[in-house]
């Protein structure tokens, strides 16, 4: 894996950003993502294993002209006068105008597939730290563990991480002998997706397509970590945007050599992203636009590294220019702050390092997917232990919210000893204790941790009673900023790409939202006197939204923008996320070819 | 039936249960009468059948009444786009239901000249030659001809949904959703009002138009048994590719169709017999897997294309798969039913609203209607199916 240069990185090294084109308007589309879940991003536009060697793409592509773009624009199509009017006579040409892979240009599936049956006590989901140090407890208590890895390899985030973690040392040194350690103890399935959940199966598929797995377990621990989503800021559709781990995979493993990153997210993960793109002599800024670094851990060692700081801002405009992504960065706090501060600056691309907990899972089994800012925006409801309320359904590490890799690695333990309690192979107290020494380094490290999951636990998580959305890993969007600050970044809402499959912008989505609103104008600013009216006001939840403008639709599922959209929405709003919600999300996880479903041959 | 505390106290000519198609182009007719329309959705706007299903309409059927009405309700569903200032997507690609028996073959060709011919909408008789030449992605082993109905087509069930939502809102509807209706107070024989989870509205007449849920409501609320019973059925989507399936194509022998849409997405299903009842909106590995077979057997090259998105929904079936609309004399006063449409919501529920409007304002019964009363369930006068297709 890390020999193959792939394609992509030749392109990069030549200056070639827009690698894809959109399948709506056909602009060259450089959101680059080298994860195995990215793929159904790419069959949006009809491309296939972009980041493989030998990336499939459609012989043919086409391009909107500029000047139609309006019309083609997702909140206006369906409602443009003129283009109702010529509709059978231009239809043929809108069909053929997107630009999709034709039948024969697919990737071939293998002659033959086949029906692997896998049976487990427990079926762990994701092979980062979390999926590994839960295997290993669970290991160590005689459990029968399948553990399931979209990647080729395990280690997730962690195995391009070369910063010092507190605890574990060295990420990748870490995660890779862990990962050396596990292999040994439990049965390892790399390159397998998992699909989700069906009413009478569990299914995952190889990701050569060759075999559908079909899952038994007694007790299921999700464990897939978190997403980088695409950023969203006026121009976000520029080519040159990376994924904070595909930049250092393509960094590390593949030669890609920028002189200047500008790396967005300040939180641990974030940080580490730099640090390590700063430790390769790469010319790394930090953005965030929170009111100081967001990591604890790591805000004092930032000031002493080479990583250039640019904390408290936002990006109002971008521009690829040709040689260089030209980045205008201005400091919060409206029209009405005493600093106005401007920041230019040239980079080859922006590292997205804004995470989100993956909640797809949880979401389709119908656990309550709740908002909790301190850890991360939407994760499912989850108990210490992990337990989703489901029955045998836990979840661990980052994707039932964001916490620091040692608190990680003990909340594996607590699950697994609470599945093992459960089992009789545990005794009471020693989960007790287990759970009670977990507290308290959540209390030591941030007494916010403790008090969100006791929240959940004693189901306040409802109740509202902390203050309206204070979204802090909203792509971009910020926790802080004022009133005057939402009104200005709206202005670029139709340069705001939310939907990367769908070429939806943020202006479609408000313009969707006015549309189901009946054409009322729902203002940013409240005035004295309106607050109740405005608290009574129903916003149309994200499944209708999604009905309108086409949000999420796409191959990828919606992975990209649906939750980052809900936050978005909750922050422009001030409503909770809770009343947008999210579309259902369905099987499968990731699409499967029909070959690989039909078996046999 | 209190007086609604704690309710929303509003008063309206007519009370319309249910925002699917059915509901909302009801509630639209209406107030176009100058009605003044409340809306019972107990989920969001469309939440039911009206976004479930796969957006294509025919006017072929197997017997009289329901293709002389699907003839002038596809021509009104044609209509929809300018009148509701919302792209419908219409194309008309056309129905080809394959046979692999003669005898299935002769019959078509039967119904063709006794029904279809001289209705105006007639069908082509294809050989298999036929089928290679024109539709040459399908594996026609097996088969030994085909009914090609040209004046099938397709559209998008979210816009036309939403063209509804928009112009009956225009109109003054009031569309309360998440909103479930839970009791209609009858006095002396009439309907006086109707409450729902969060409402309470004073009104003279309500319409049922609540999809596969109408018979259950029907039967919970007032007590009348109109034979609708939900049957579920599952369906999927592969990613998107260029134009290849130029046709919904349906296996007469297996249930299995499949289509295009505009946007390069495959669309199609083949139907098992799934349990009755509101079953969960889930799917099983055991129709997945069915319908992959099926695909790859009928169209081999979409063997290396990917399944994207699956999932389920309800038909509203009849014991004569006929929508029923009107009332009977037995009734409450004021207590219409439009619905059990079988499978047929999207492409006959806003022509039969109309109709249905026309019966309840201005008390003019349409010739196409009068088939489709509730009294031939009283009287077990079905419609009688010639050809199930």
């Amino acid at each position: 894996m890390m020999s193959k240069r792939p394609w992509v990185a030749e392109e990069l090294g030549r200056g070639n950003y827009g690698v894809m084109r959109s399948s709506r308007y056909g602009e060259p589309r450089g959101f680059l993502c080298c994860e195995w879940w990215c793929e159904g991003y790419w069959a949006s536009s009809g491309y296939y294993n972009l980041c493989g060697d030998k990336p499939t793409m459609p012989r043919k592509t086409t391009s909107v002209p500029s000047i139609l773009r309006g019309l083609a624009k997702p909140s206006s199509f369906p409602r443009n006068r003129l283009l109702i009017l010529l509709w059978p006579i231009i239809r043929e040409r809108v069909r053929e105008s997107l630009n999709r892979s034709s039948i024969d240009e697919l990737p071939a599936i293998s002659a033959k597939t086949e029906y692997v049956k896998v049976d487990s006590d427990v079926l762990v989901v994701g092979g980062g730290l979390a999926g590994l140090s839960i295997s290993r407890e669970l290991a160590k208590l005689g459990f029968k563990v399948v553990l399931v890895e979209g990647e080729d390899y395990l280690g997730g985030h962690l195995i391009v991480d070369d910063v010092e973690i507190r605890e574990l040392g060295r990420g990748n040194e870490f995660v890779n002998k862990l990962g050396r350690e596990v292999e040994n103890l439990v049965t390892v399935y790399r390159g397998v997706v998992f699909d989700g959940f069906l009413e009478d199966s569990v299914t995952g598929h190889s990701r050569d397509f060759t075999k559908l797995y079909i899952f038994s377990y007694k007790y299921l621990v999700l464990a897939q970590g978190f997403r980088e989503v695409p950023l969203v800021f006026p121009g976000n559709n520029t080519p040159r945007m990376i994924t904070g781990l595909s930049a250092l995979k393509l960094v590390k493993w593949w030669g890609y050599r920028p002189r200047r990153l500008l790396v967005w997210g300040s939180d641990d993960w974030g940080v580490r992203v730099a640090m390590n793109l700063a430790q390769q002599g790469i010319e790394v800024y930090l953005g965030d636009n929170s009111a100081i670094i967001r990591s604890d851990l790591y805000r004092d060692r930032v000031g002493s590294s080479d990583v250039k700081v640019l904390i408290g801002t936002n990006i109002v405009d971008s521009k690829d220019t040709g040689d260089g992504l030209r980045i205008v960065l201005e400091n919060l706090r409206g029209r009405k702050a005493k600093i106005r501060r401007r920041e230019e600056v040239v980079v080859d691309a922006v590292v997205s390092a804004a995470r989100l907990p993956v909640i797809d899972l949880p979401a389709q089994l119908g656990a309550s997917i709740v908002y909790a800012p301190e850890i991360g925006g939407l994760v499912p409801r989850r108990g210490f232990t992990g337990d989703l309320g489901l029955g045998n359904v836990y979840v661990v590490g980052d994707a039932g919210g964001l916490l620091p890799e040692f608190l990680v690695i003990r909340q594996a333990r607590v699950t697994a000893l609470s599945i093992g309690a459960r089992e009789g192979l545990v005794g009471k107290d020693d989960l007790d204790r287990e759970v009670a020494e977990f507290k308290k380094d959540l209390v030591n490290t941030n007494s916010s941790y403790y008090n969100v999951l006791l929240r959940f636990e004693q189901g306040l998580h409802g109740t509202g009673y902390y203050a309206e959305p204070n979204v802090t890993h909203v792509p971009m969007w910020a926790a802080a900023g004022t009133t005057e600050d939402v009104e200005r970044a709206i202005k670029g809402a139709d340069k705001q790409y939310l939907c990367f499959c769908e070429d939806v912008t943020l202006g479609d989505v408000l313009e969707g939202i006015k549309v189901l609103m009946h054409g009322r104008e729902v203002r940013v600013k409240v005035l004295h006197g309106e607050e109740e009216e405005y608290k009574s006001l129903k916003l149309p939840s994200m499944e209708r939204i999604k009905r309108v403008v086409g949000l999420g639709t796409g191959p990828c599922q919606g992975k990209f923008c649906l939750v980052s959209t809900n936050l978005i929405l909750s922050f422009i709003y001030q409503k909770k996320p809770g009343e947008f919600g999210i579309p259902r999300i369905r099987f499968p996880e990731t699409p499967i070819p029909m070959a690989t479903l039909a078996g046999g041959e | 039936m209190g007086e609604g505390r704690g309710l929303i106290n509003l008063s309206a000519d007519a009370v319309v249960v249910g925002a699917g198609i059915v509901g909302l182009a009801t509630a639209y007719y209406l107030a176009r009468r100058g009605l003044s329309v409340v809306v019972f959705e107990k989920n969001y706007v469309g939440g039911g059948s009206s976004t479930r299903n796969a957006g294509r309409y025919r006017v072929h059927f197997g017997n009289r009444e329901n293709t002389e009405f699907a003839i002038k309700a596809i021509k009104r569903l044609e209509s929809l786009s300018g009148e509701l200032g919302w792209n419908g997507i219409f194309e008309r690609p056309g129905y080809l239901w394959l046979v692999r028996r003669e005898e299935v073959l002769k019959r078509y060709e039967e119904l063709n000249n006794e029904l279809w011919k001289p209705l105006g909408i007639p069908v082509q008789i294809l050989t298999v030659d036929e089928i290679k030449d024109r539709f040459p992605y399908i594996n026609t082993k097996g088969i030994v001809g085909a009914v090609f109905g040209p004046q099938d087509g397709a559209f998008h069930h979210d816009y036309i949904v939403m063209g509804y939502y928009t112009k009956a809102l225009d109109l003054g509807v009031n569309i309360l959703e998440y909103s479930e209706v839970r009791g209609v107070g009858i006095e002396s024989g009439k309907v006086v009002n109707a409450s729902s989870s969060n409402a309470f509205v004073r009104t003279r007449s309500i319409v049922f138009a609540a999809g596969a849920w109408t018979g259950e409501l029907m039967k919970s609320l007032l007590n009348i048994d109109v034979p609708i019973r939900p049957v579920r059925r599952e369906i999927g989507i592969t990613e998107p590719i260029k134009p290849l399936i130029n046709t919904y194509v349906i296996d007469t022998e297996t249930n299995f169709y499949v289509g295009q849409t505009m946007r390069g997405e495959v669309l199609g299903s083949v139907e098992l017999e799934d349990g009755e009842g509101f079953l969960p909106y889930g799917n099983t590995l055991n129709w997945l897997i069915a319908w992959a077979r099926e695909t790859v057997r009928l169209i081999p090259s979409l063997r290396d294309i990917r399944v994207m998105r699956i999932w389920s929904g309800y038909y509203e079936m009849t014991p004569d798969h006929s929508h029923i609309m009107g009332r009977l004399d037995s009734w409450p006063e004021g207590v219409y039913v439009l619905s059990g449409f079988s499978g047929h919501g999207f492409m006959f529920g806003p022509y039969a609203a109309e109709l249905l409007v026309k019966y309840m304002v201005d008390g003019v019964m349409d010739s196409l209607m009068r088939p489709f009363l509730p009294q031939r369930f009283v009287t077990g006068n079905l419609i009688k199916e010639a050809l199930v297709i």
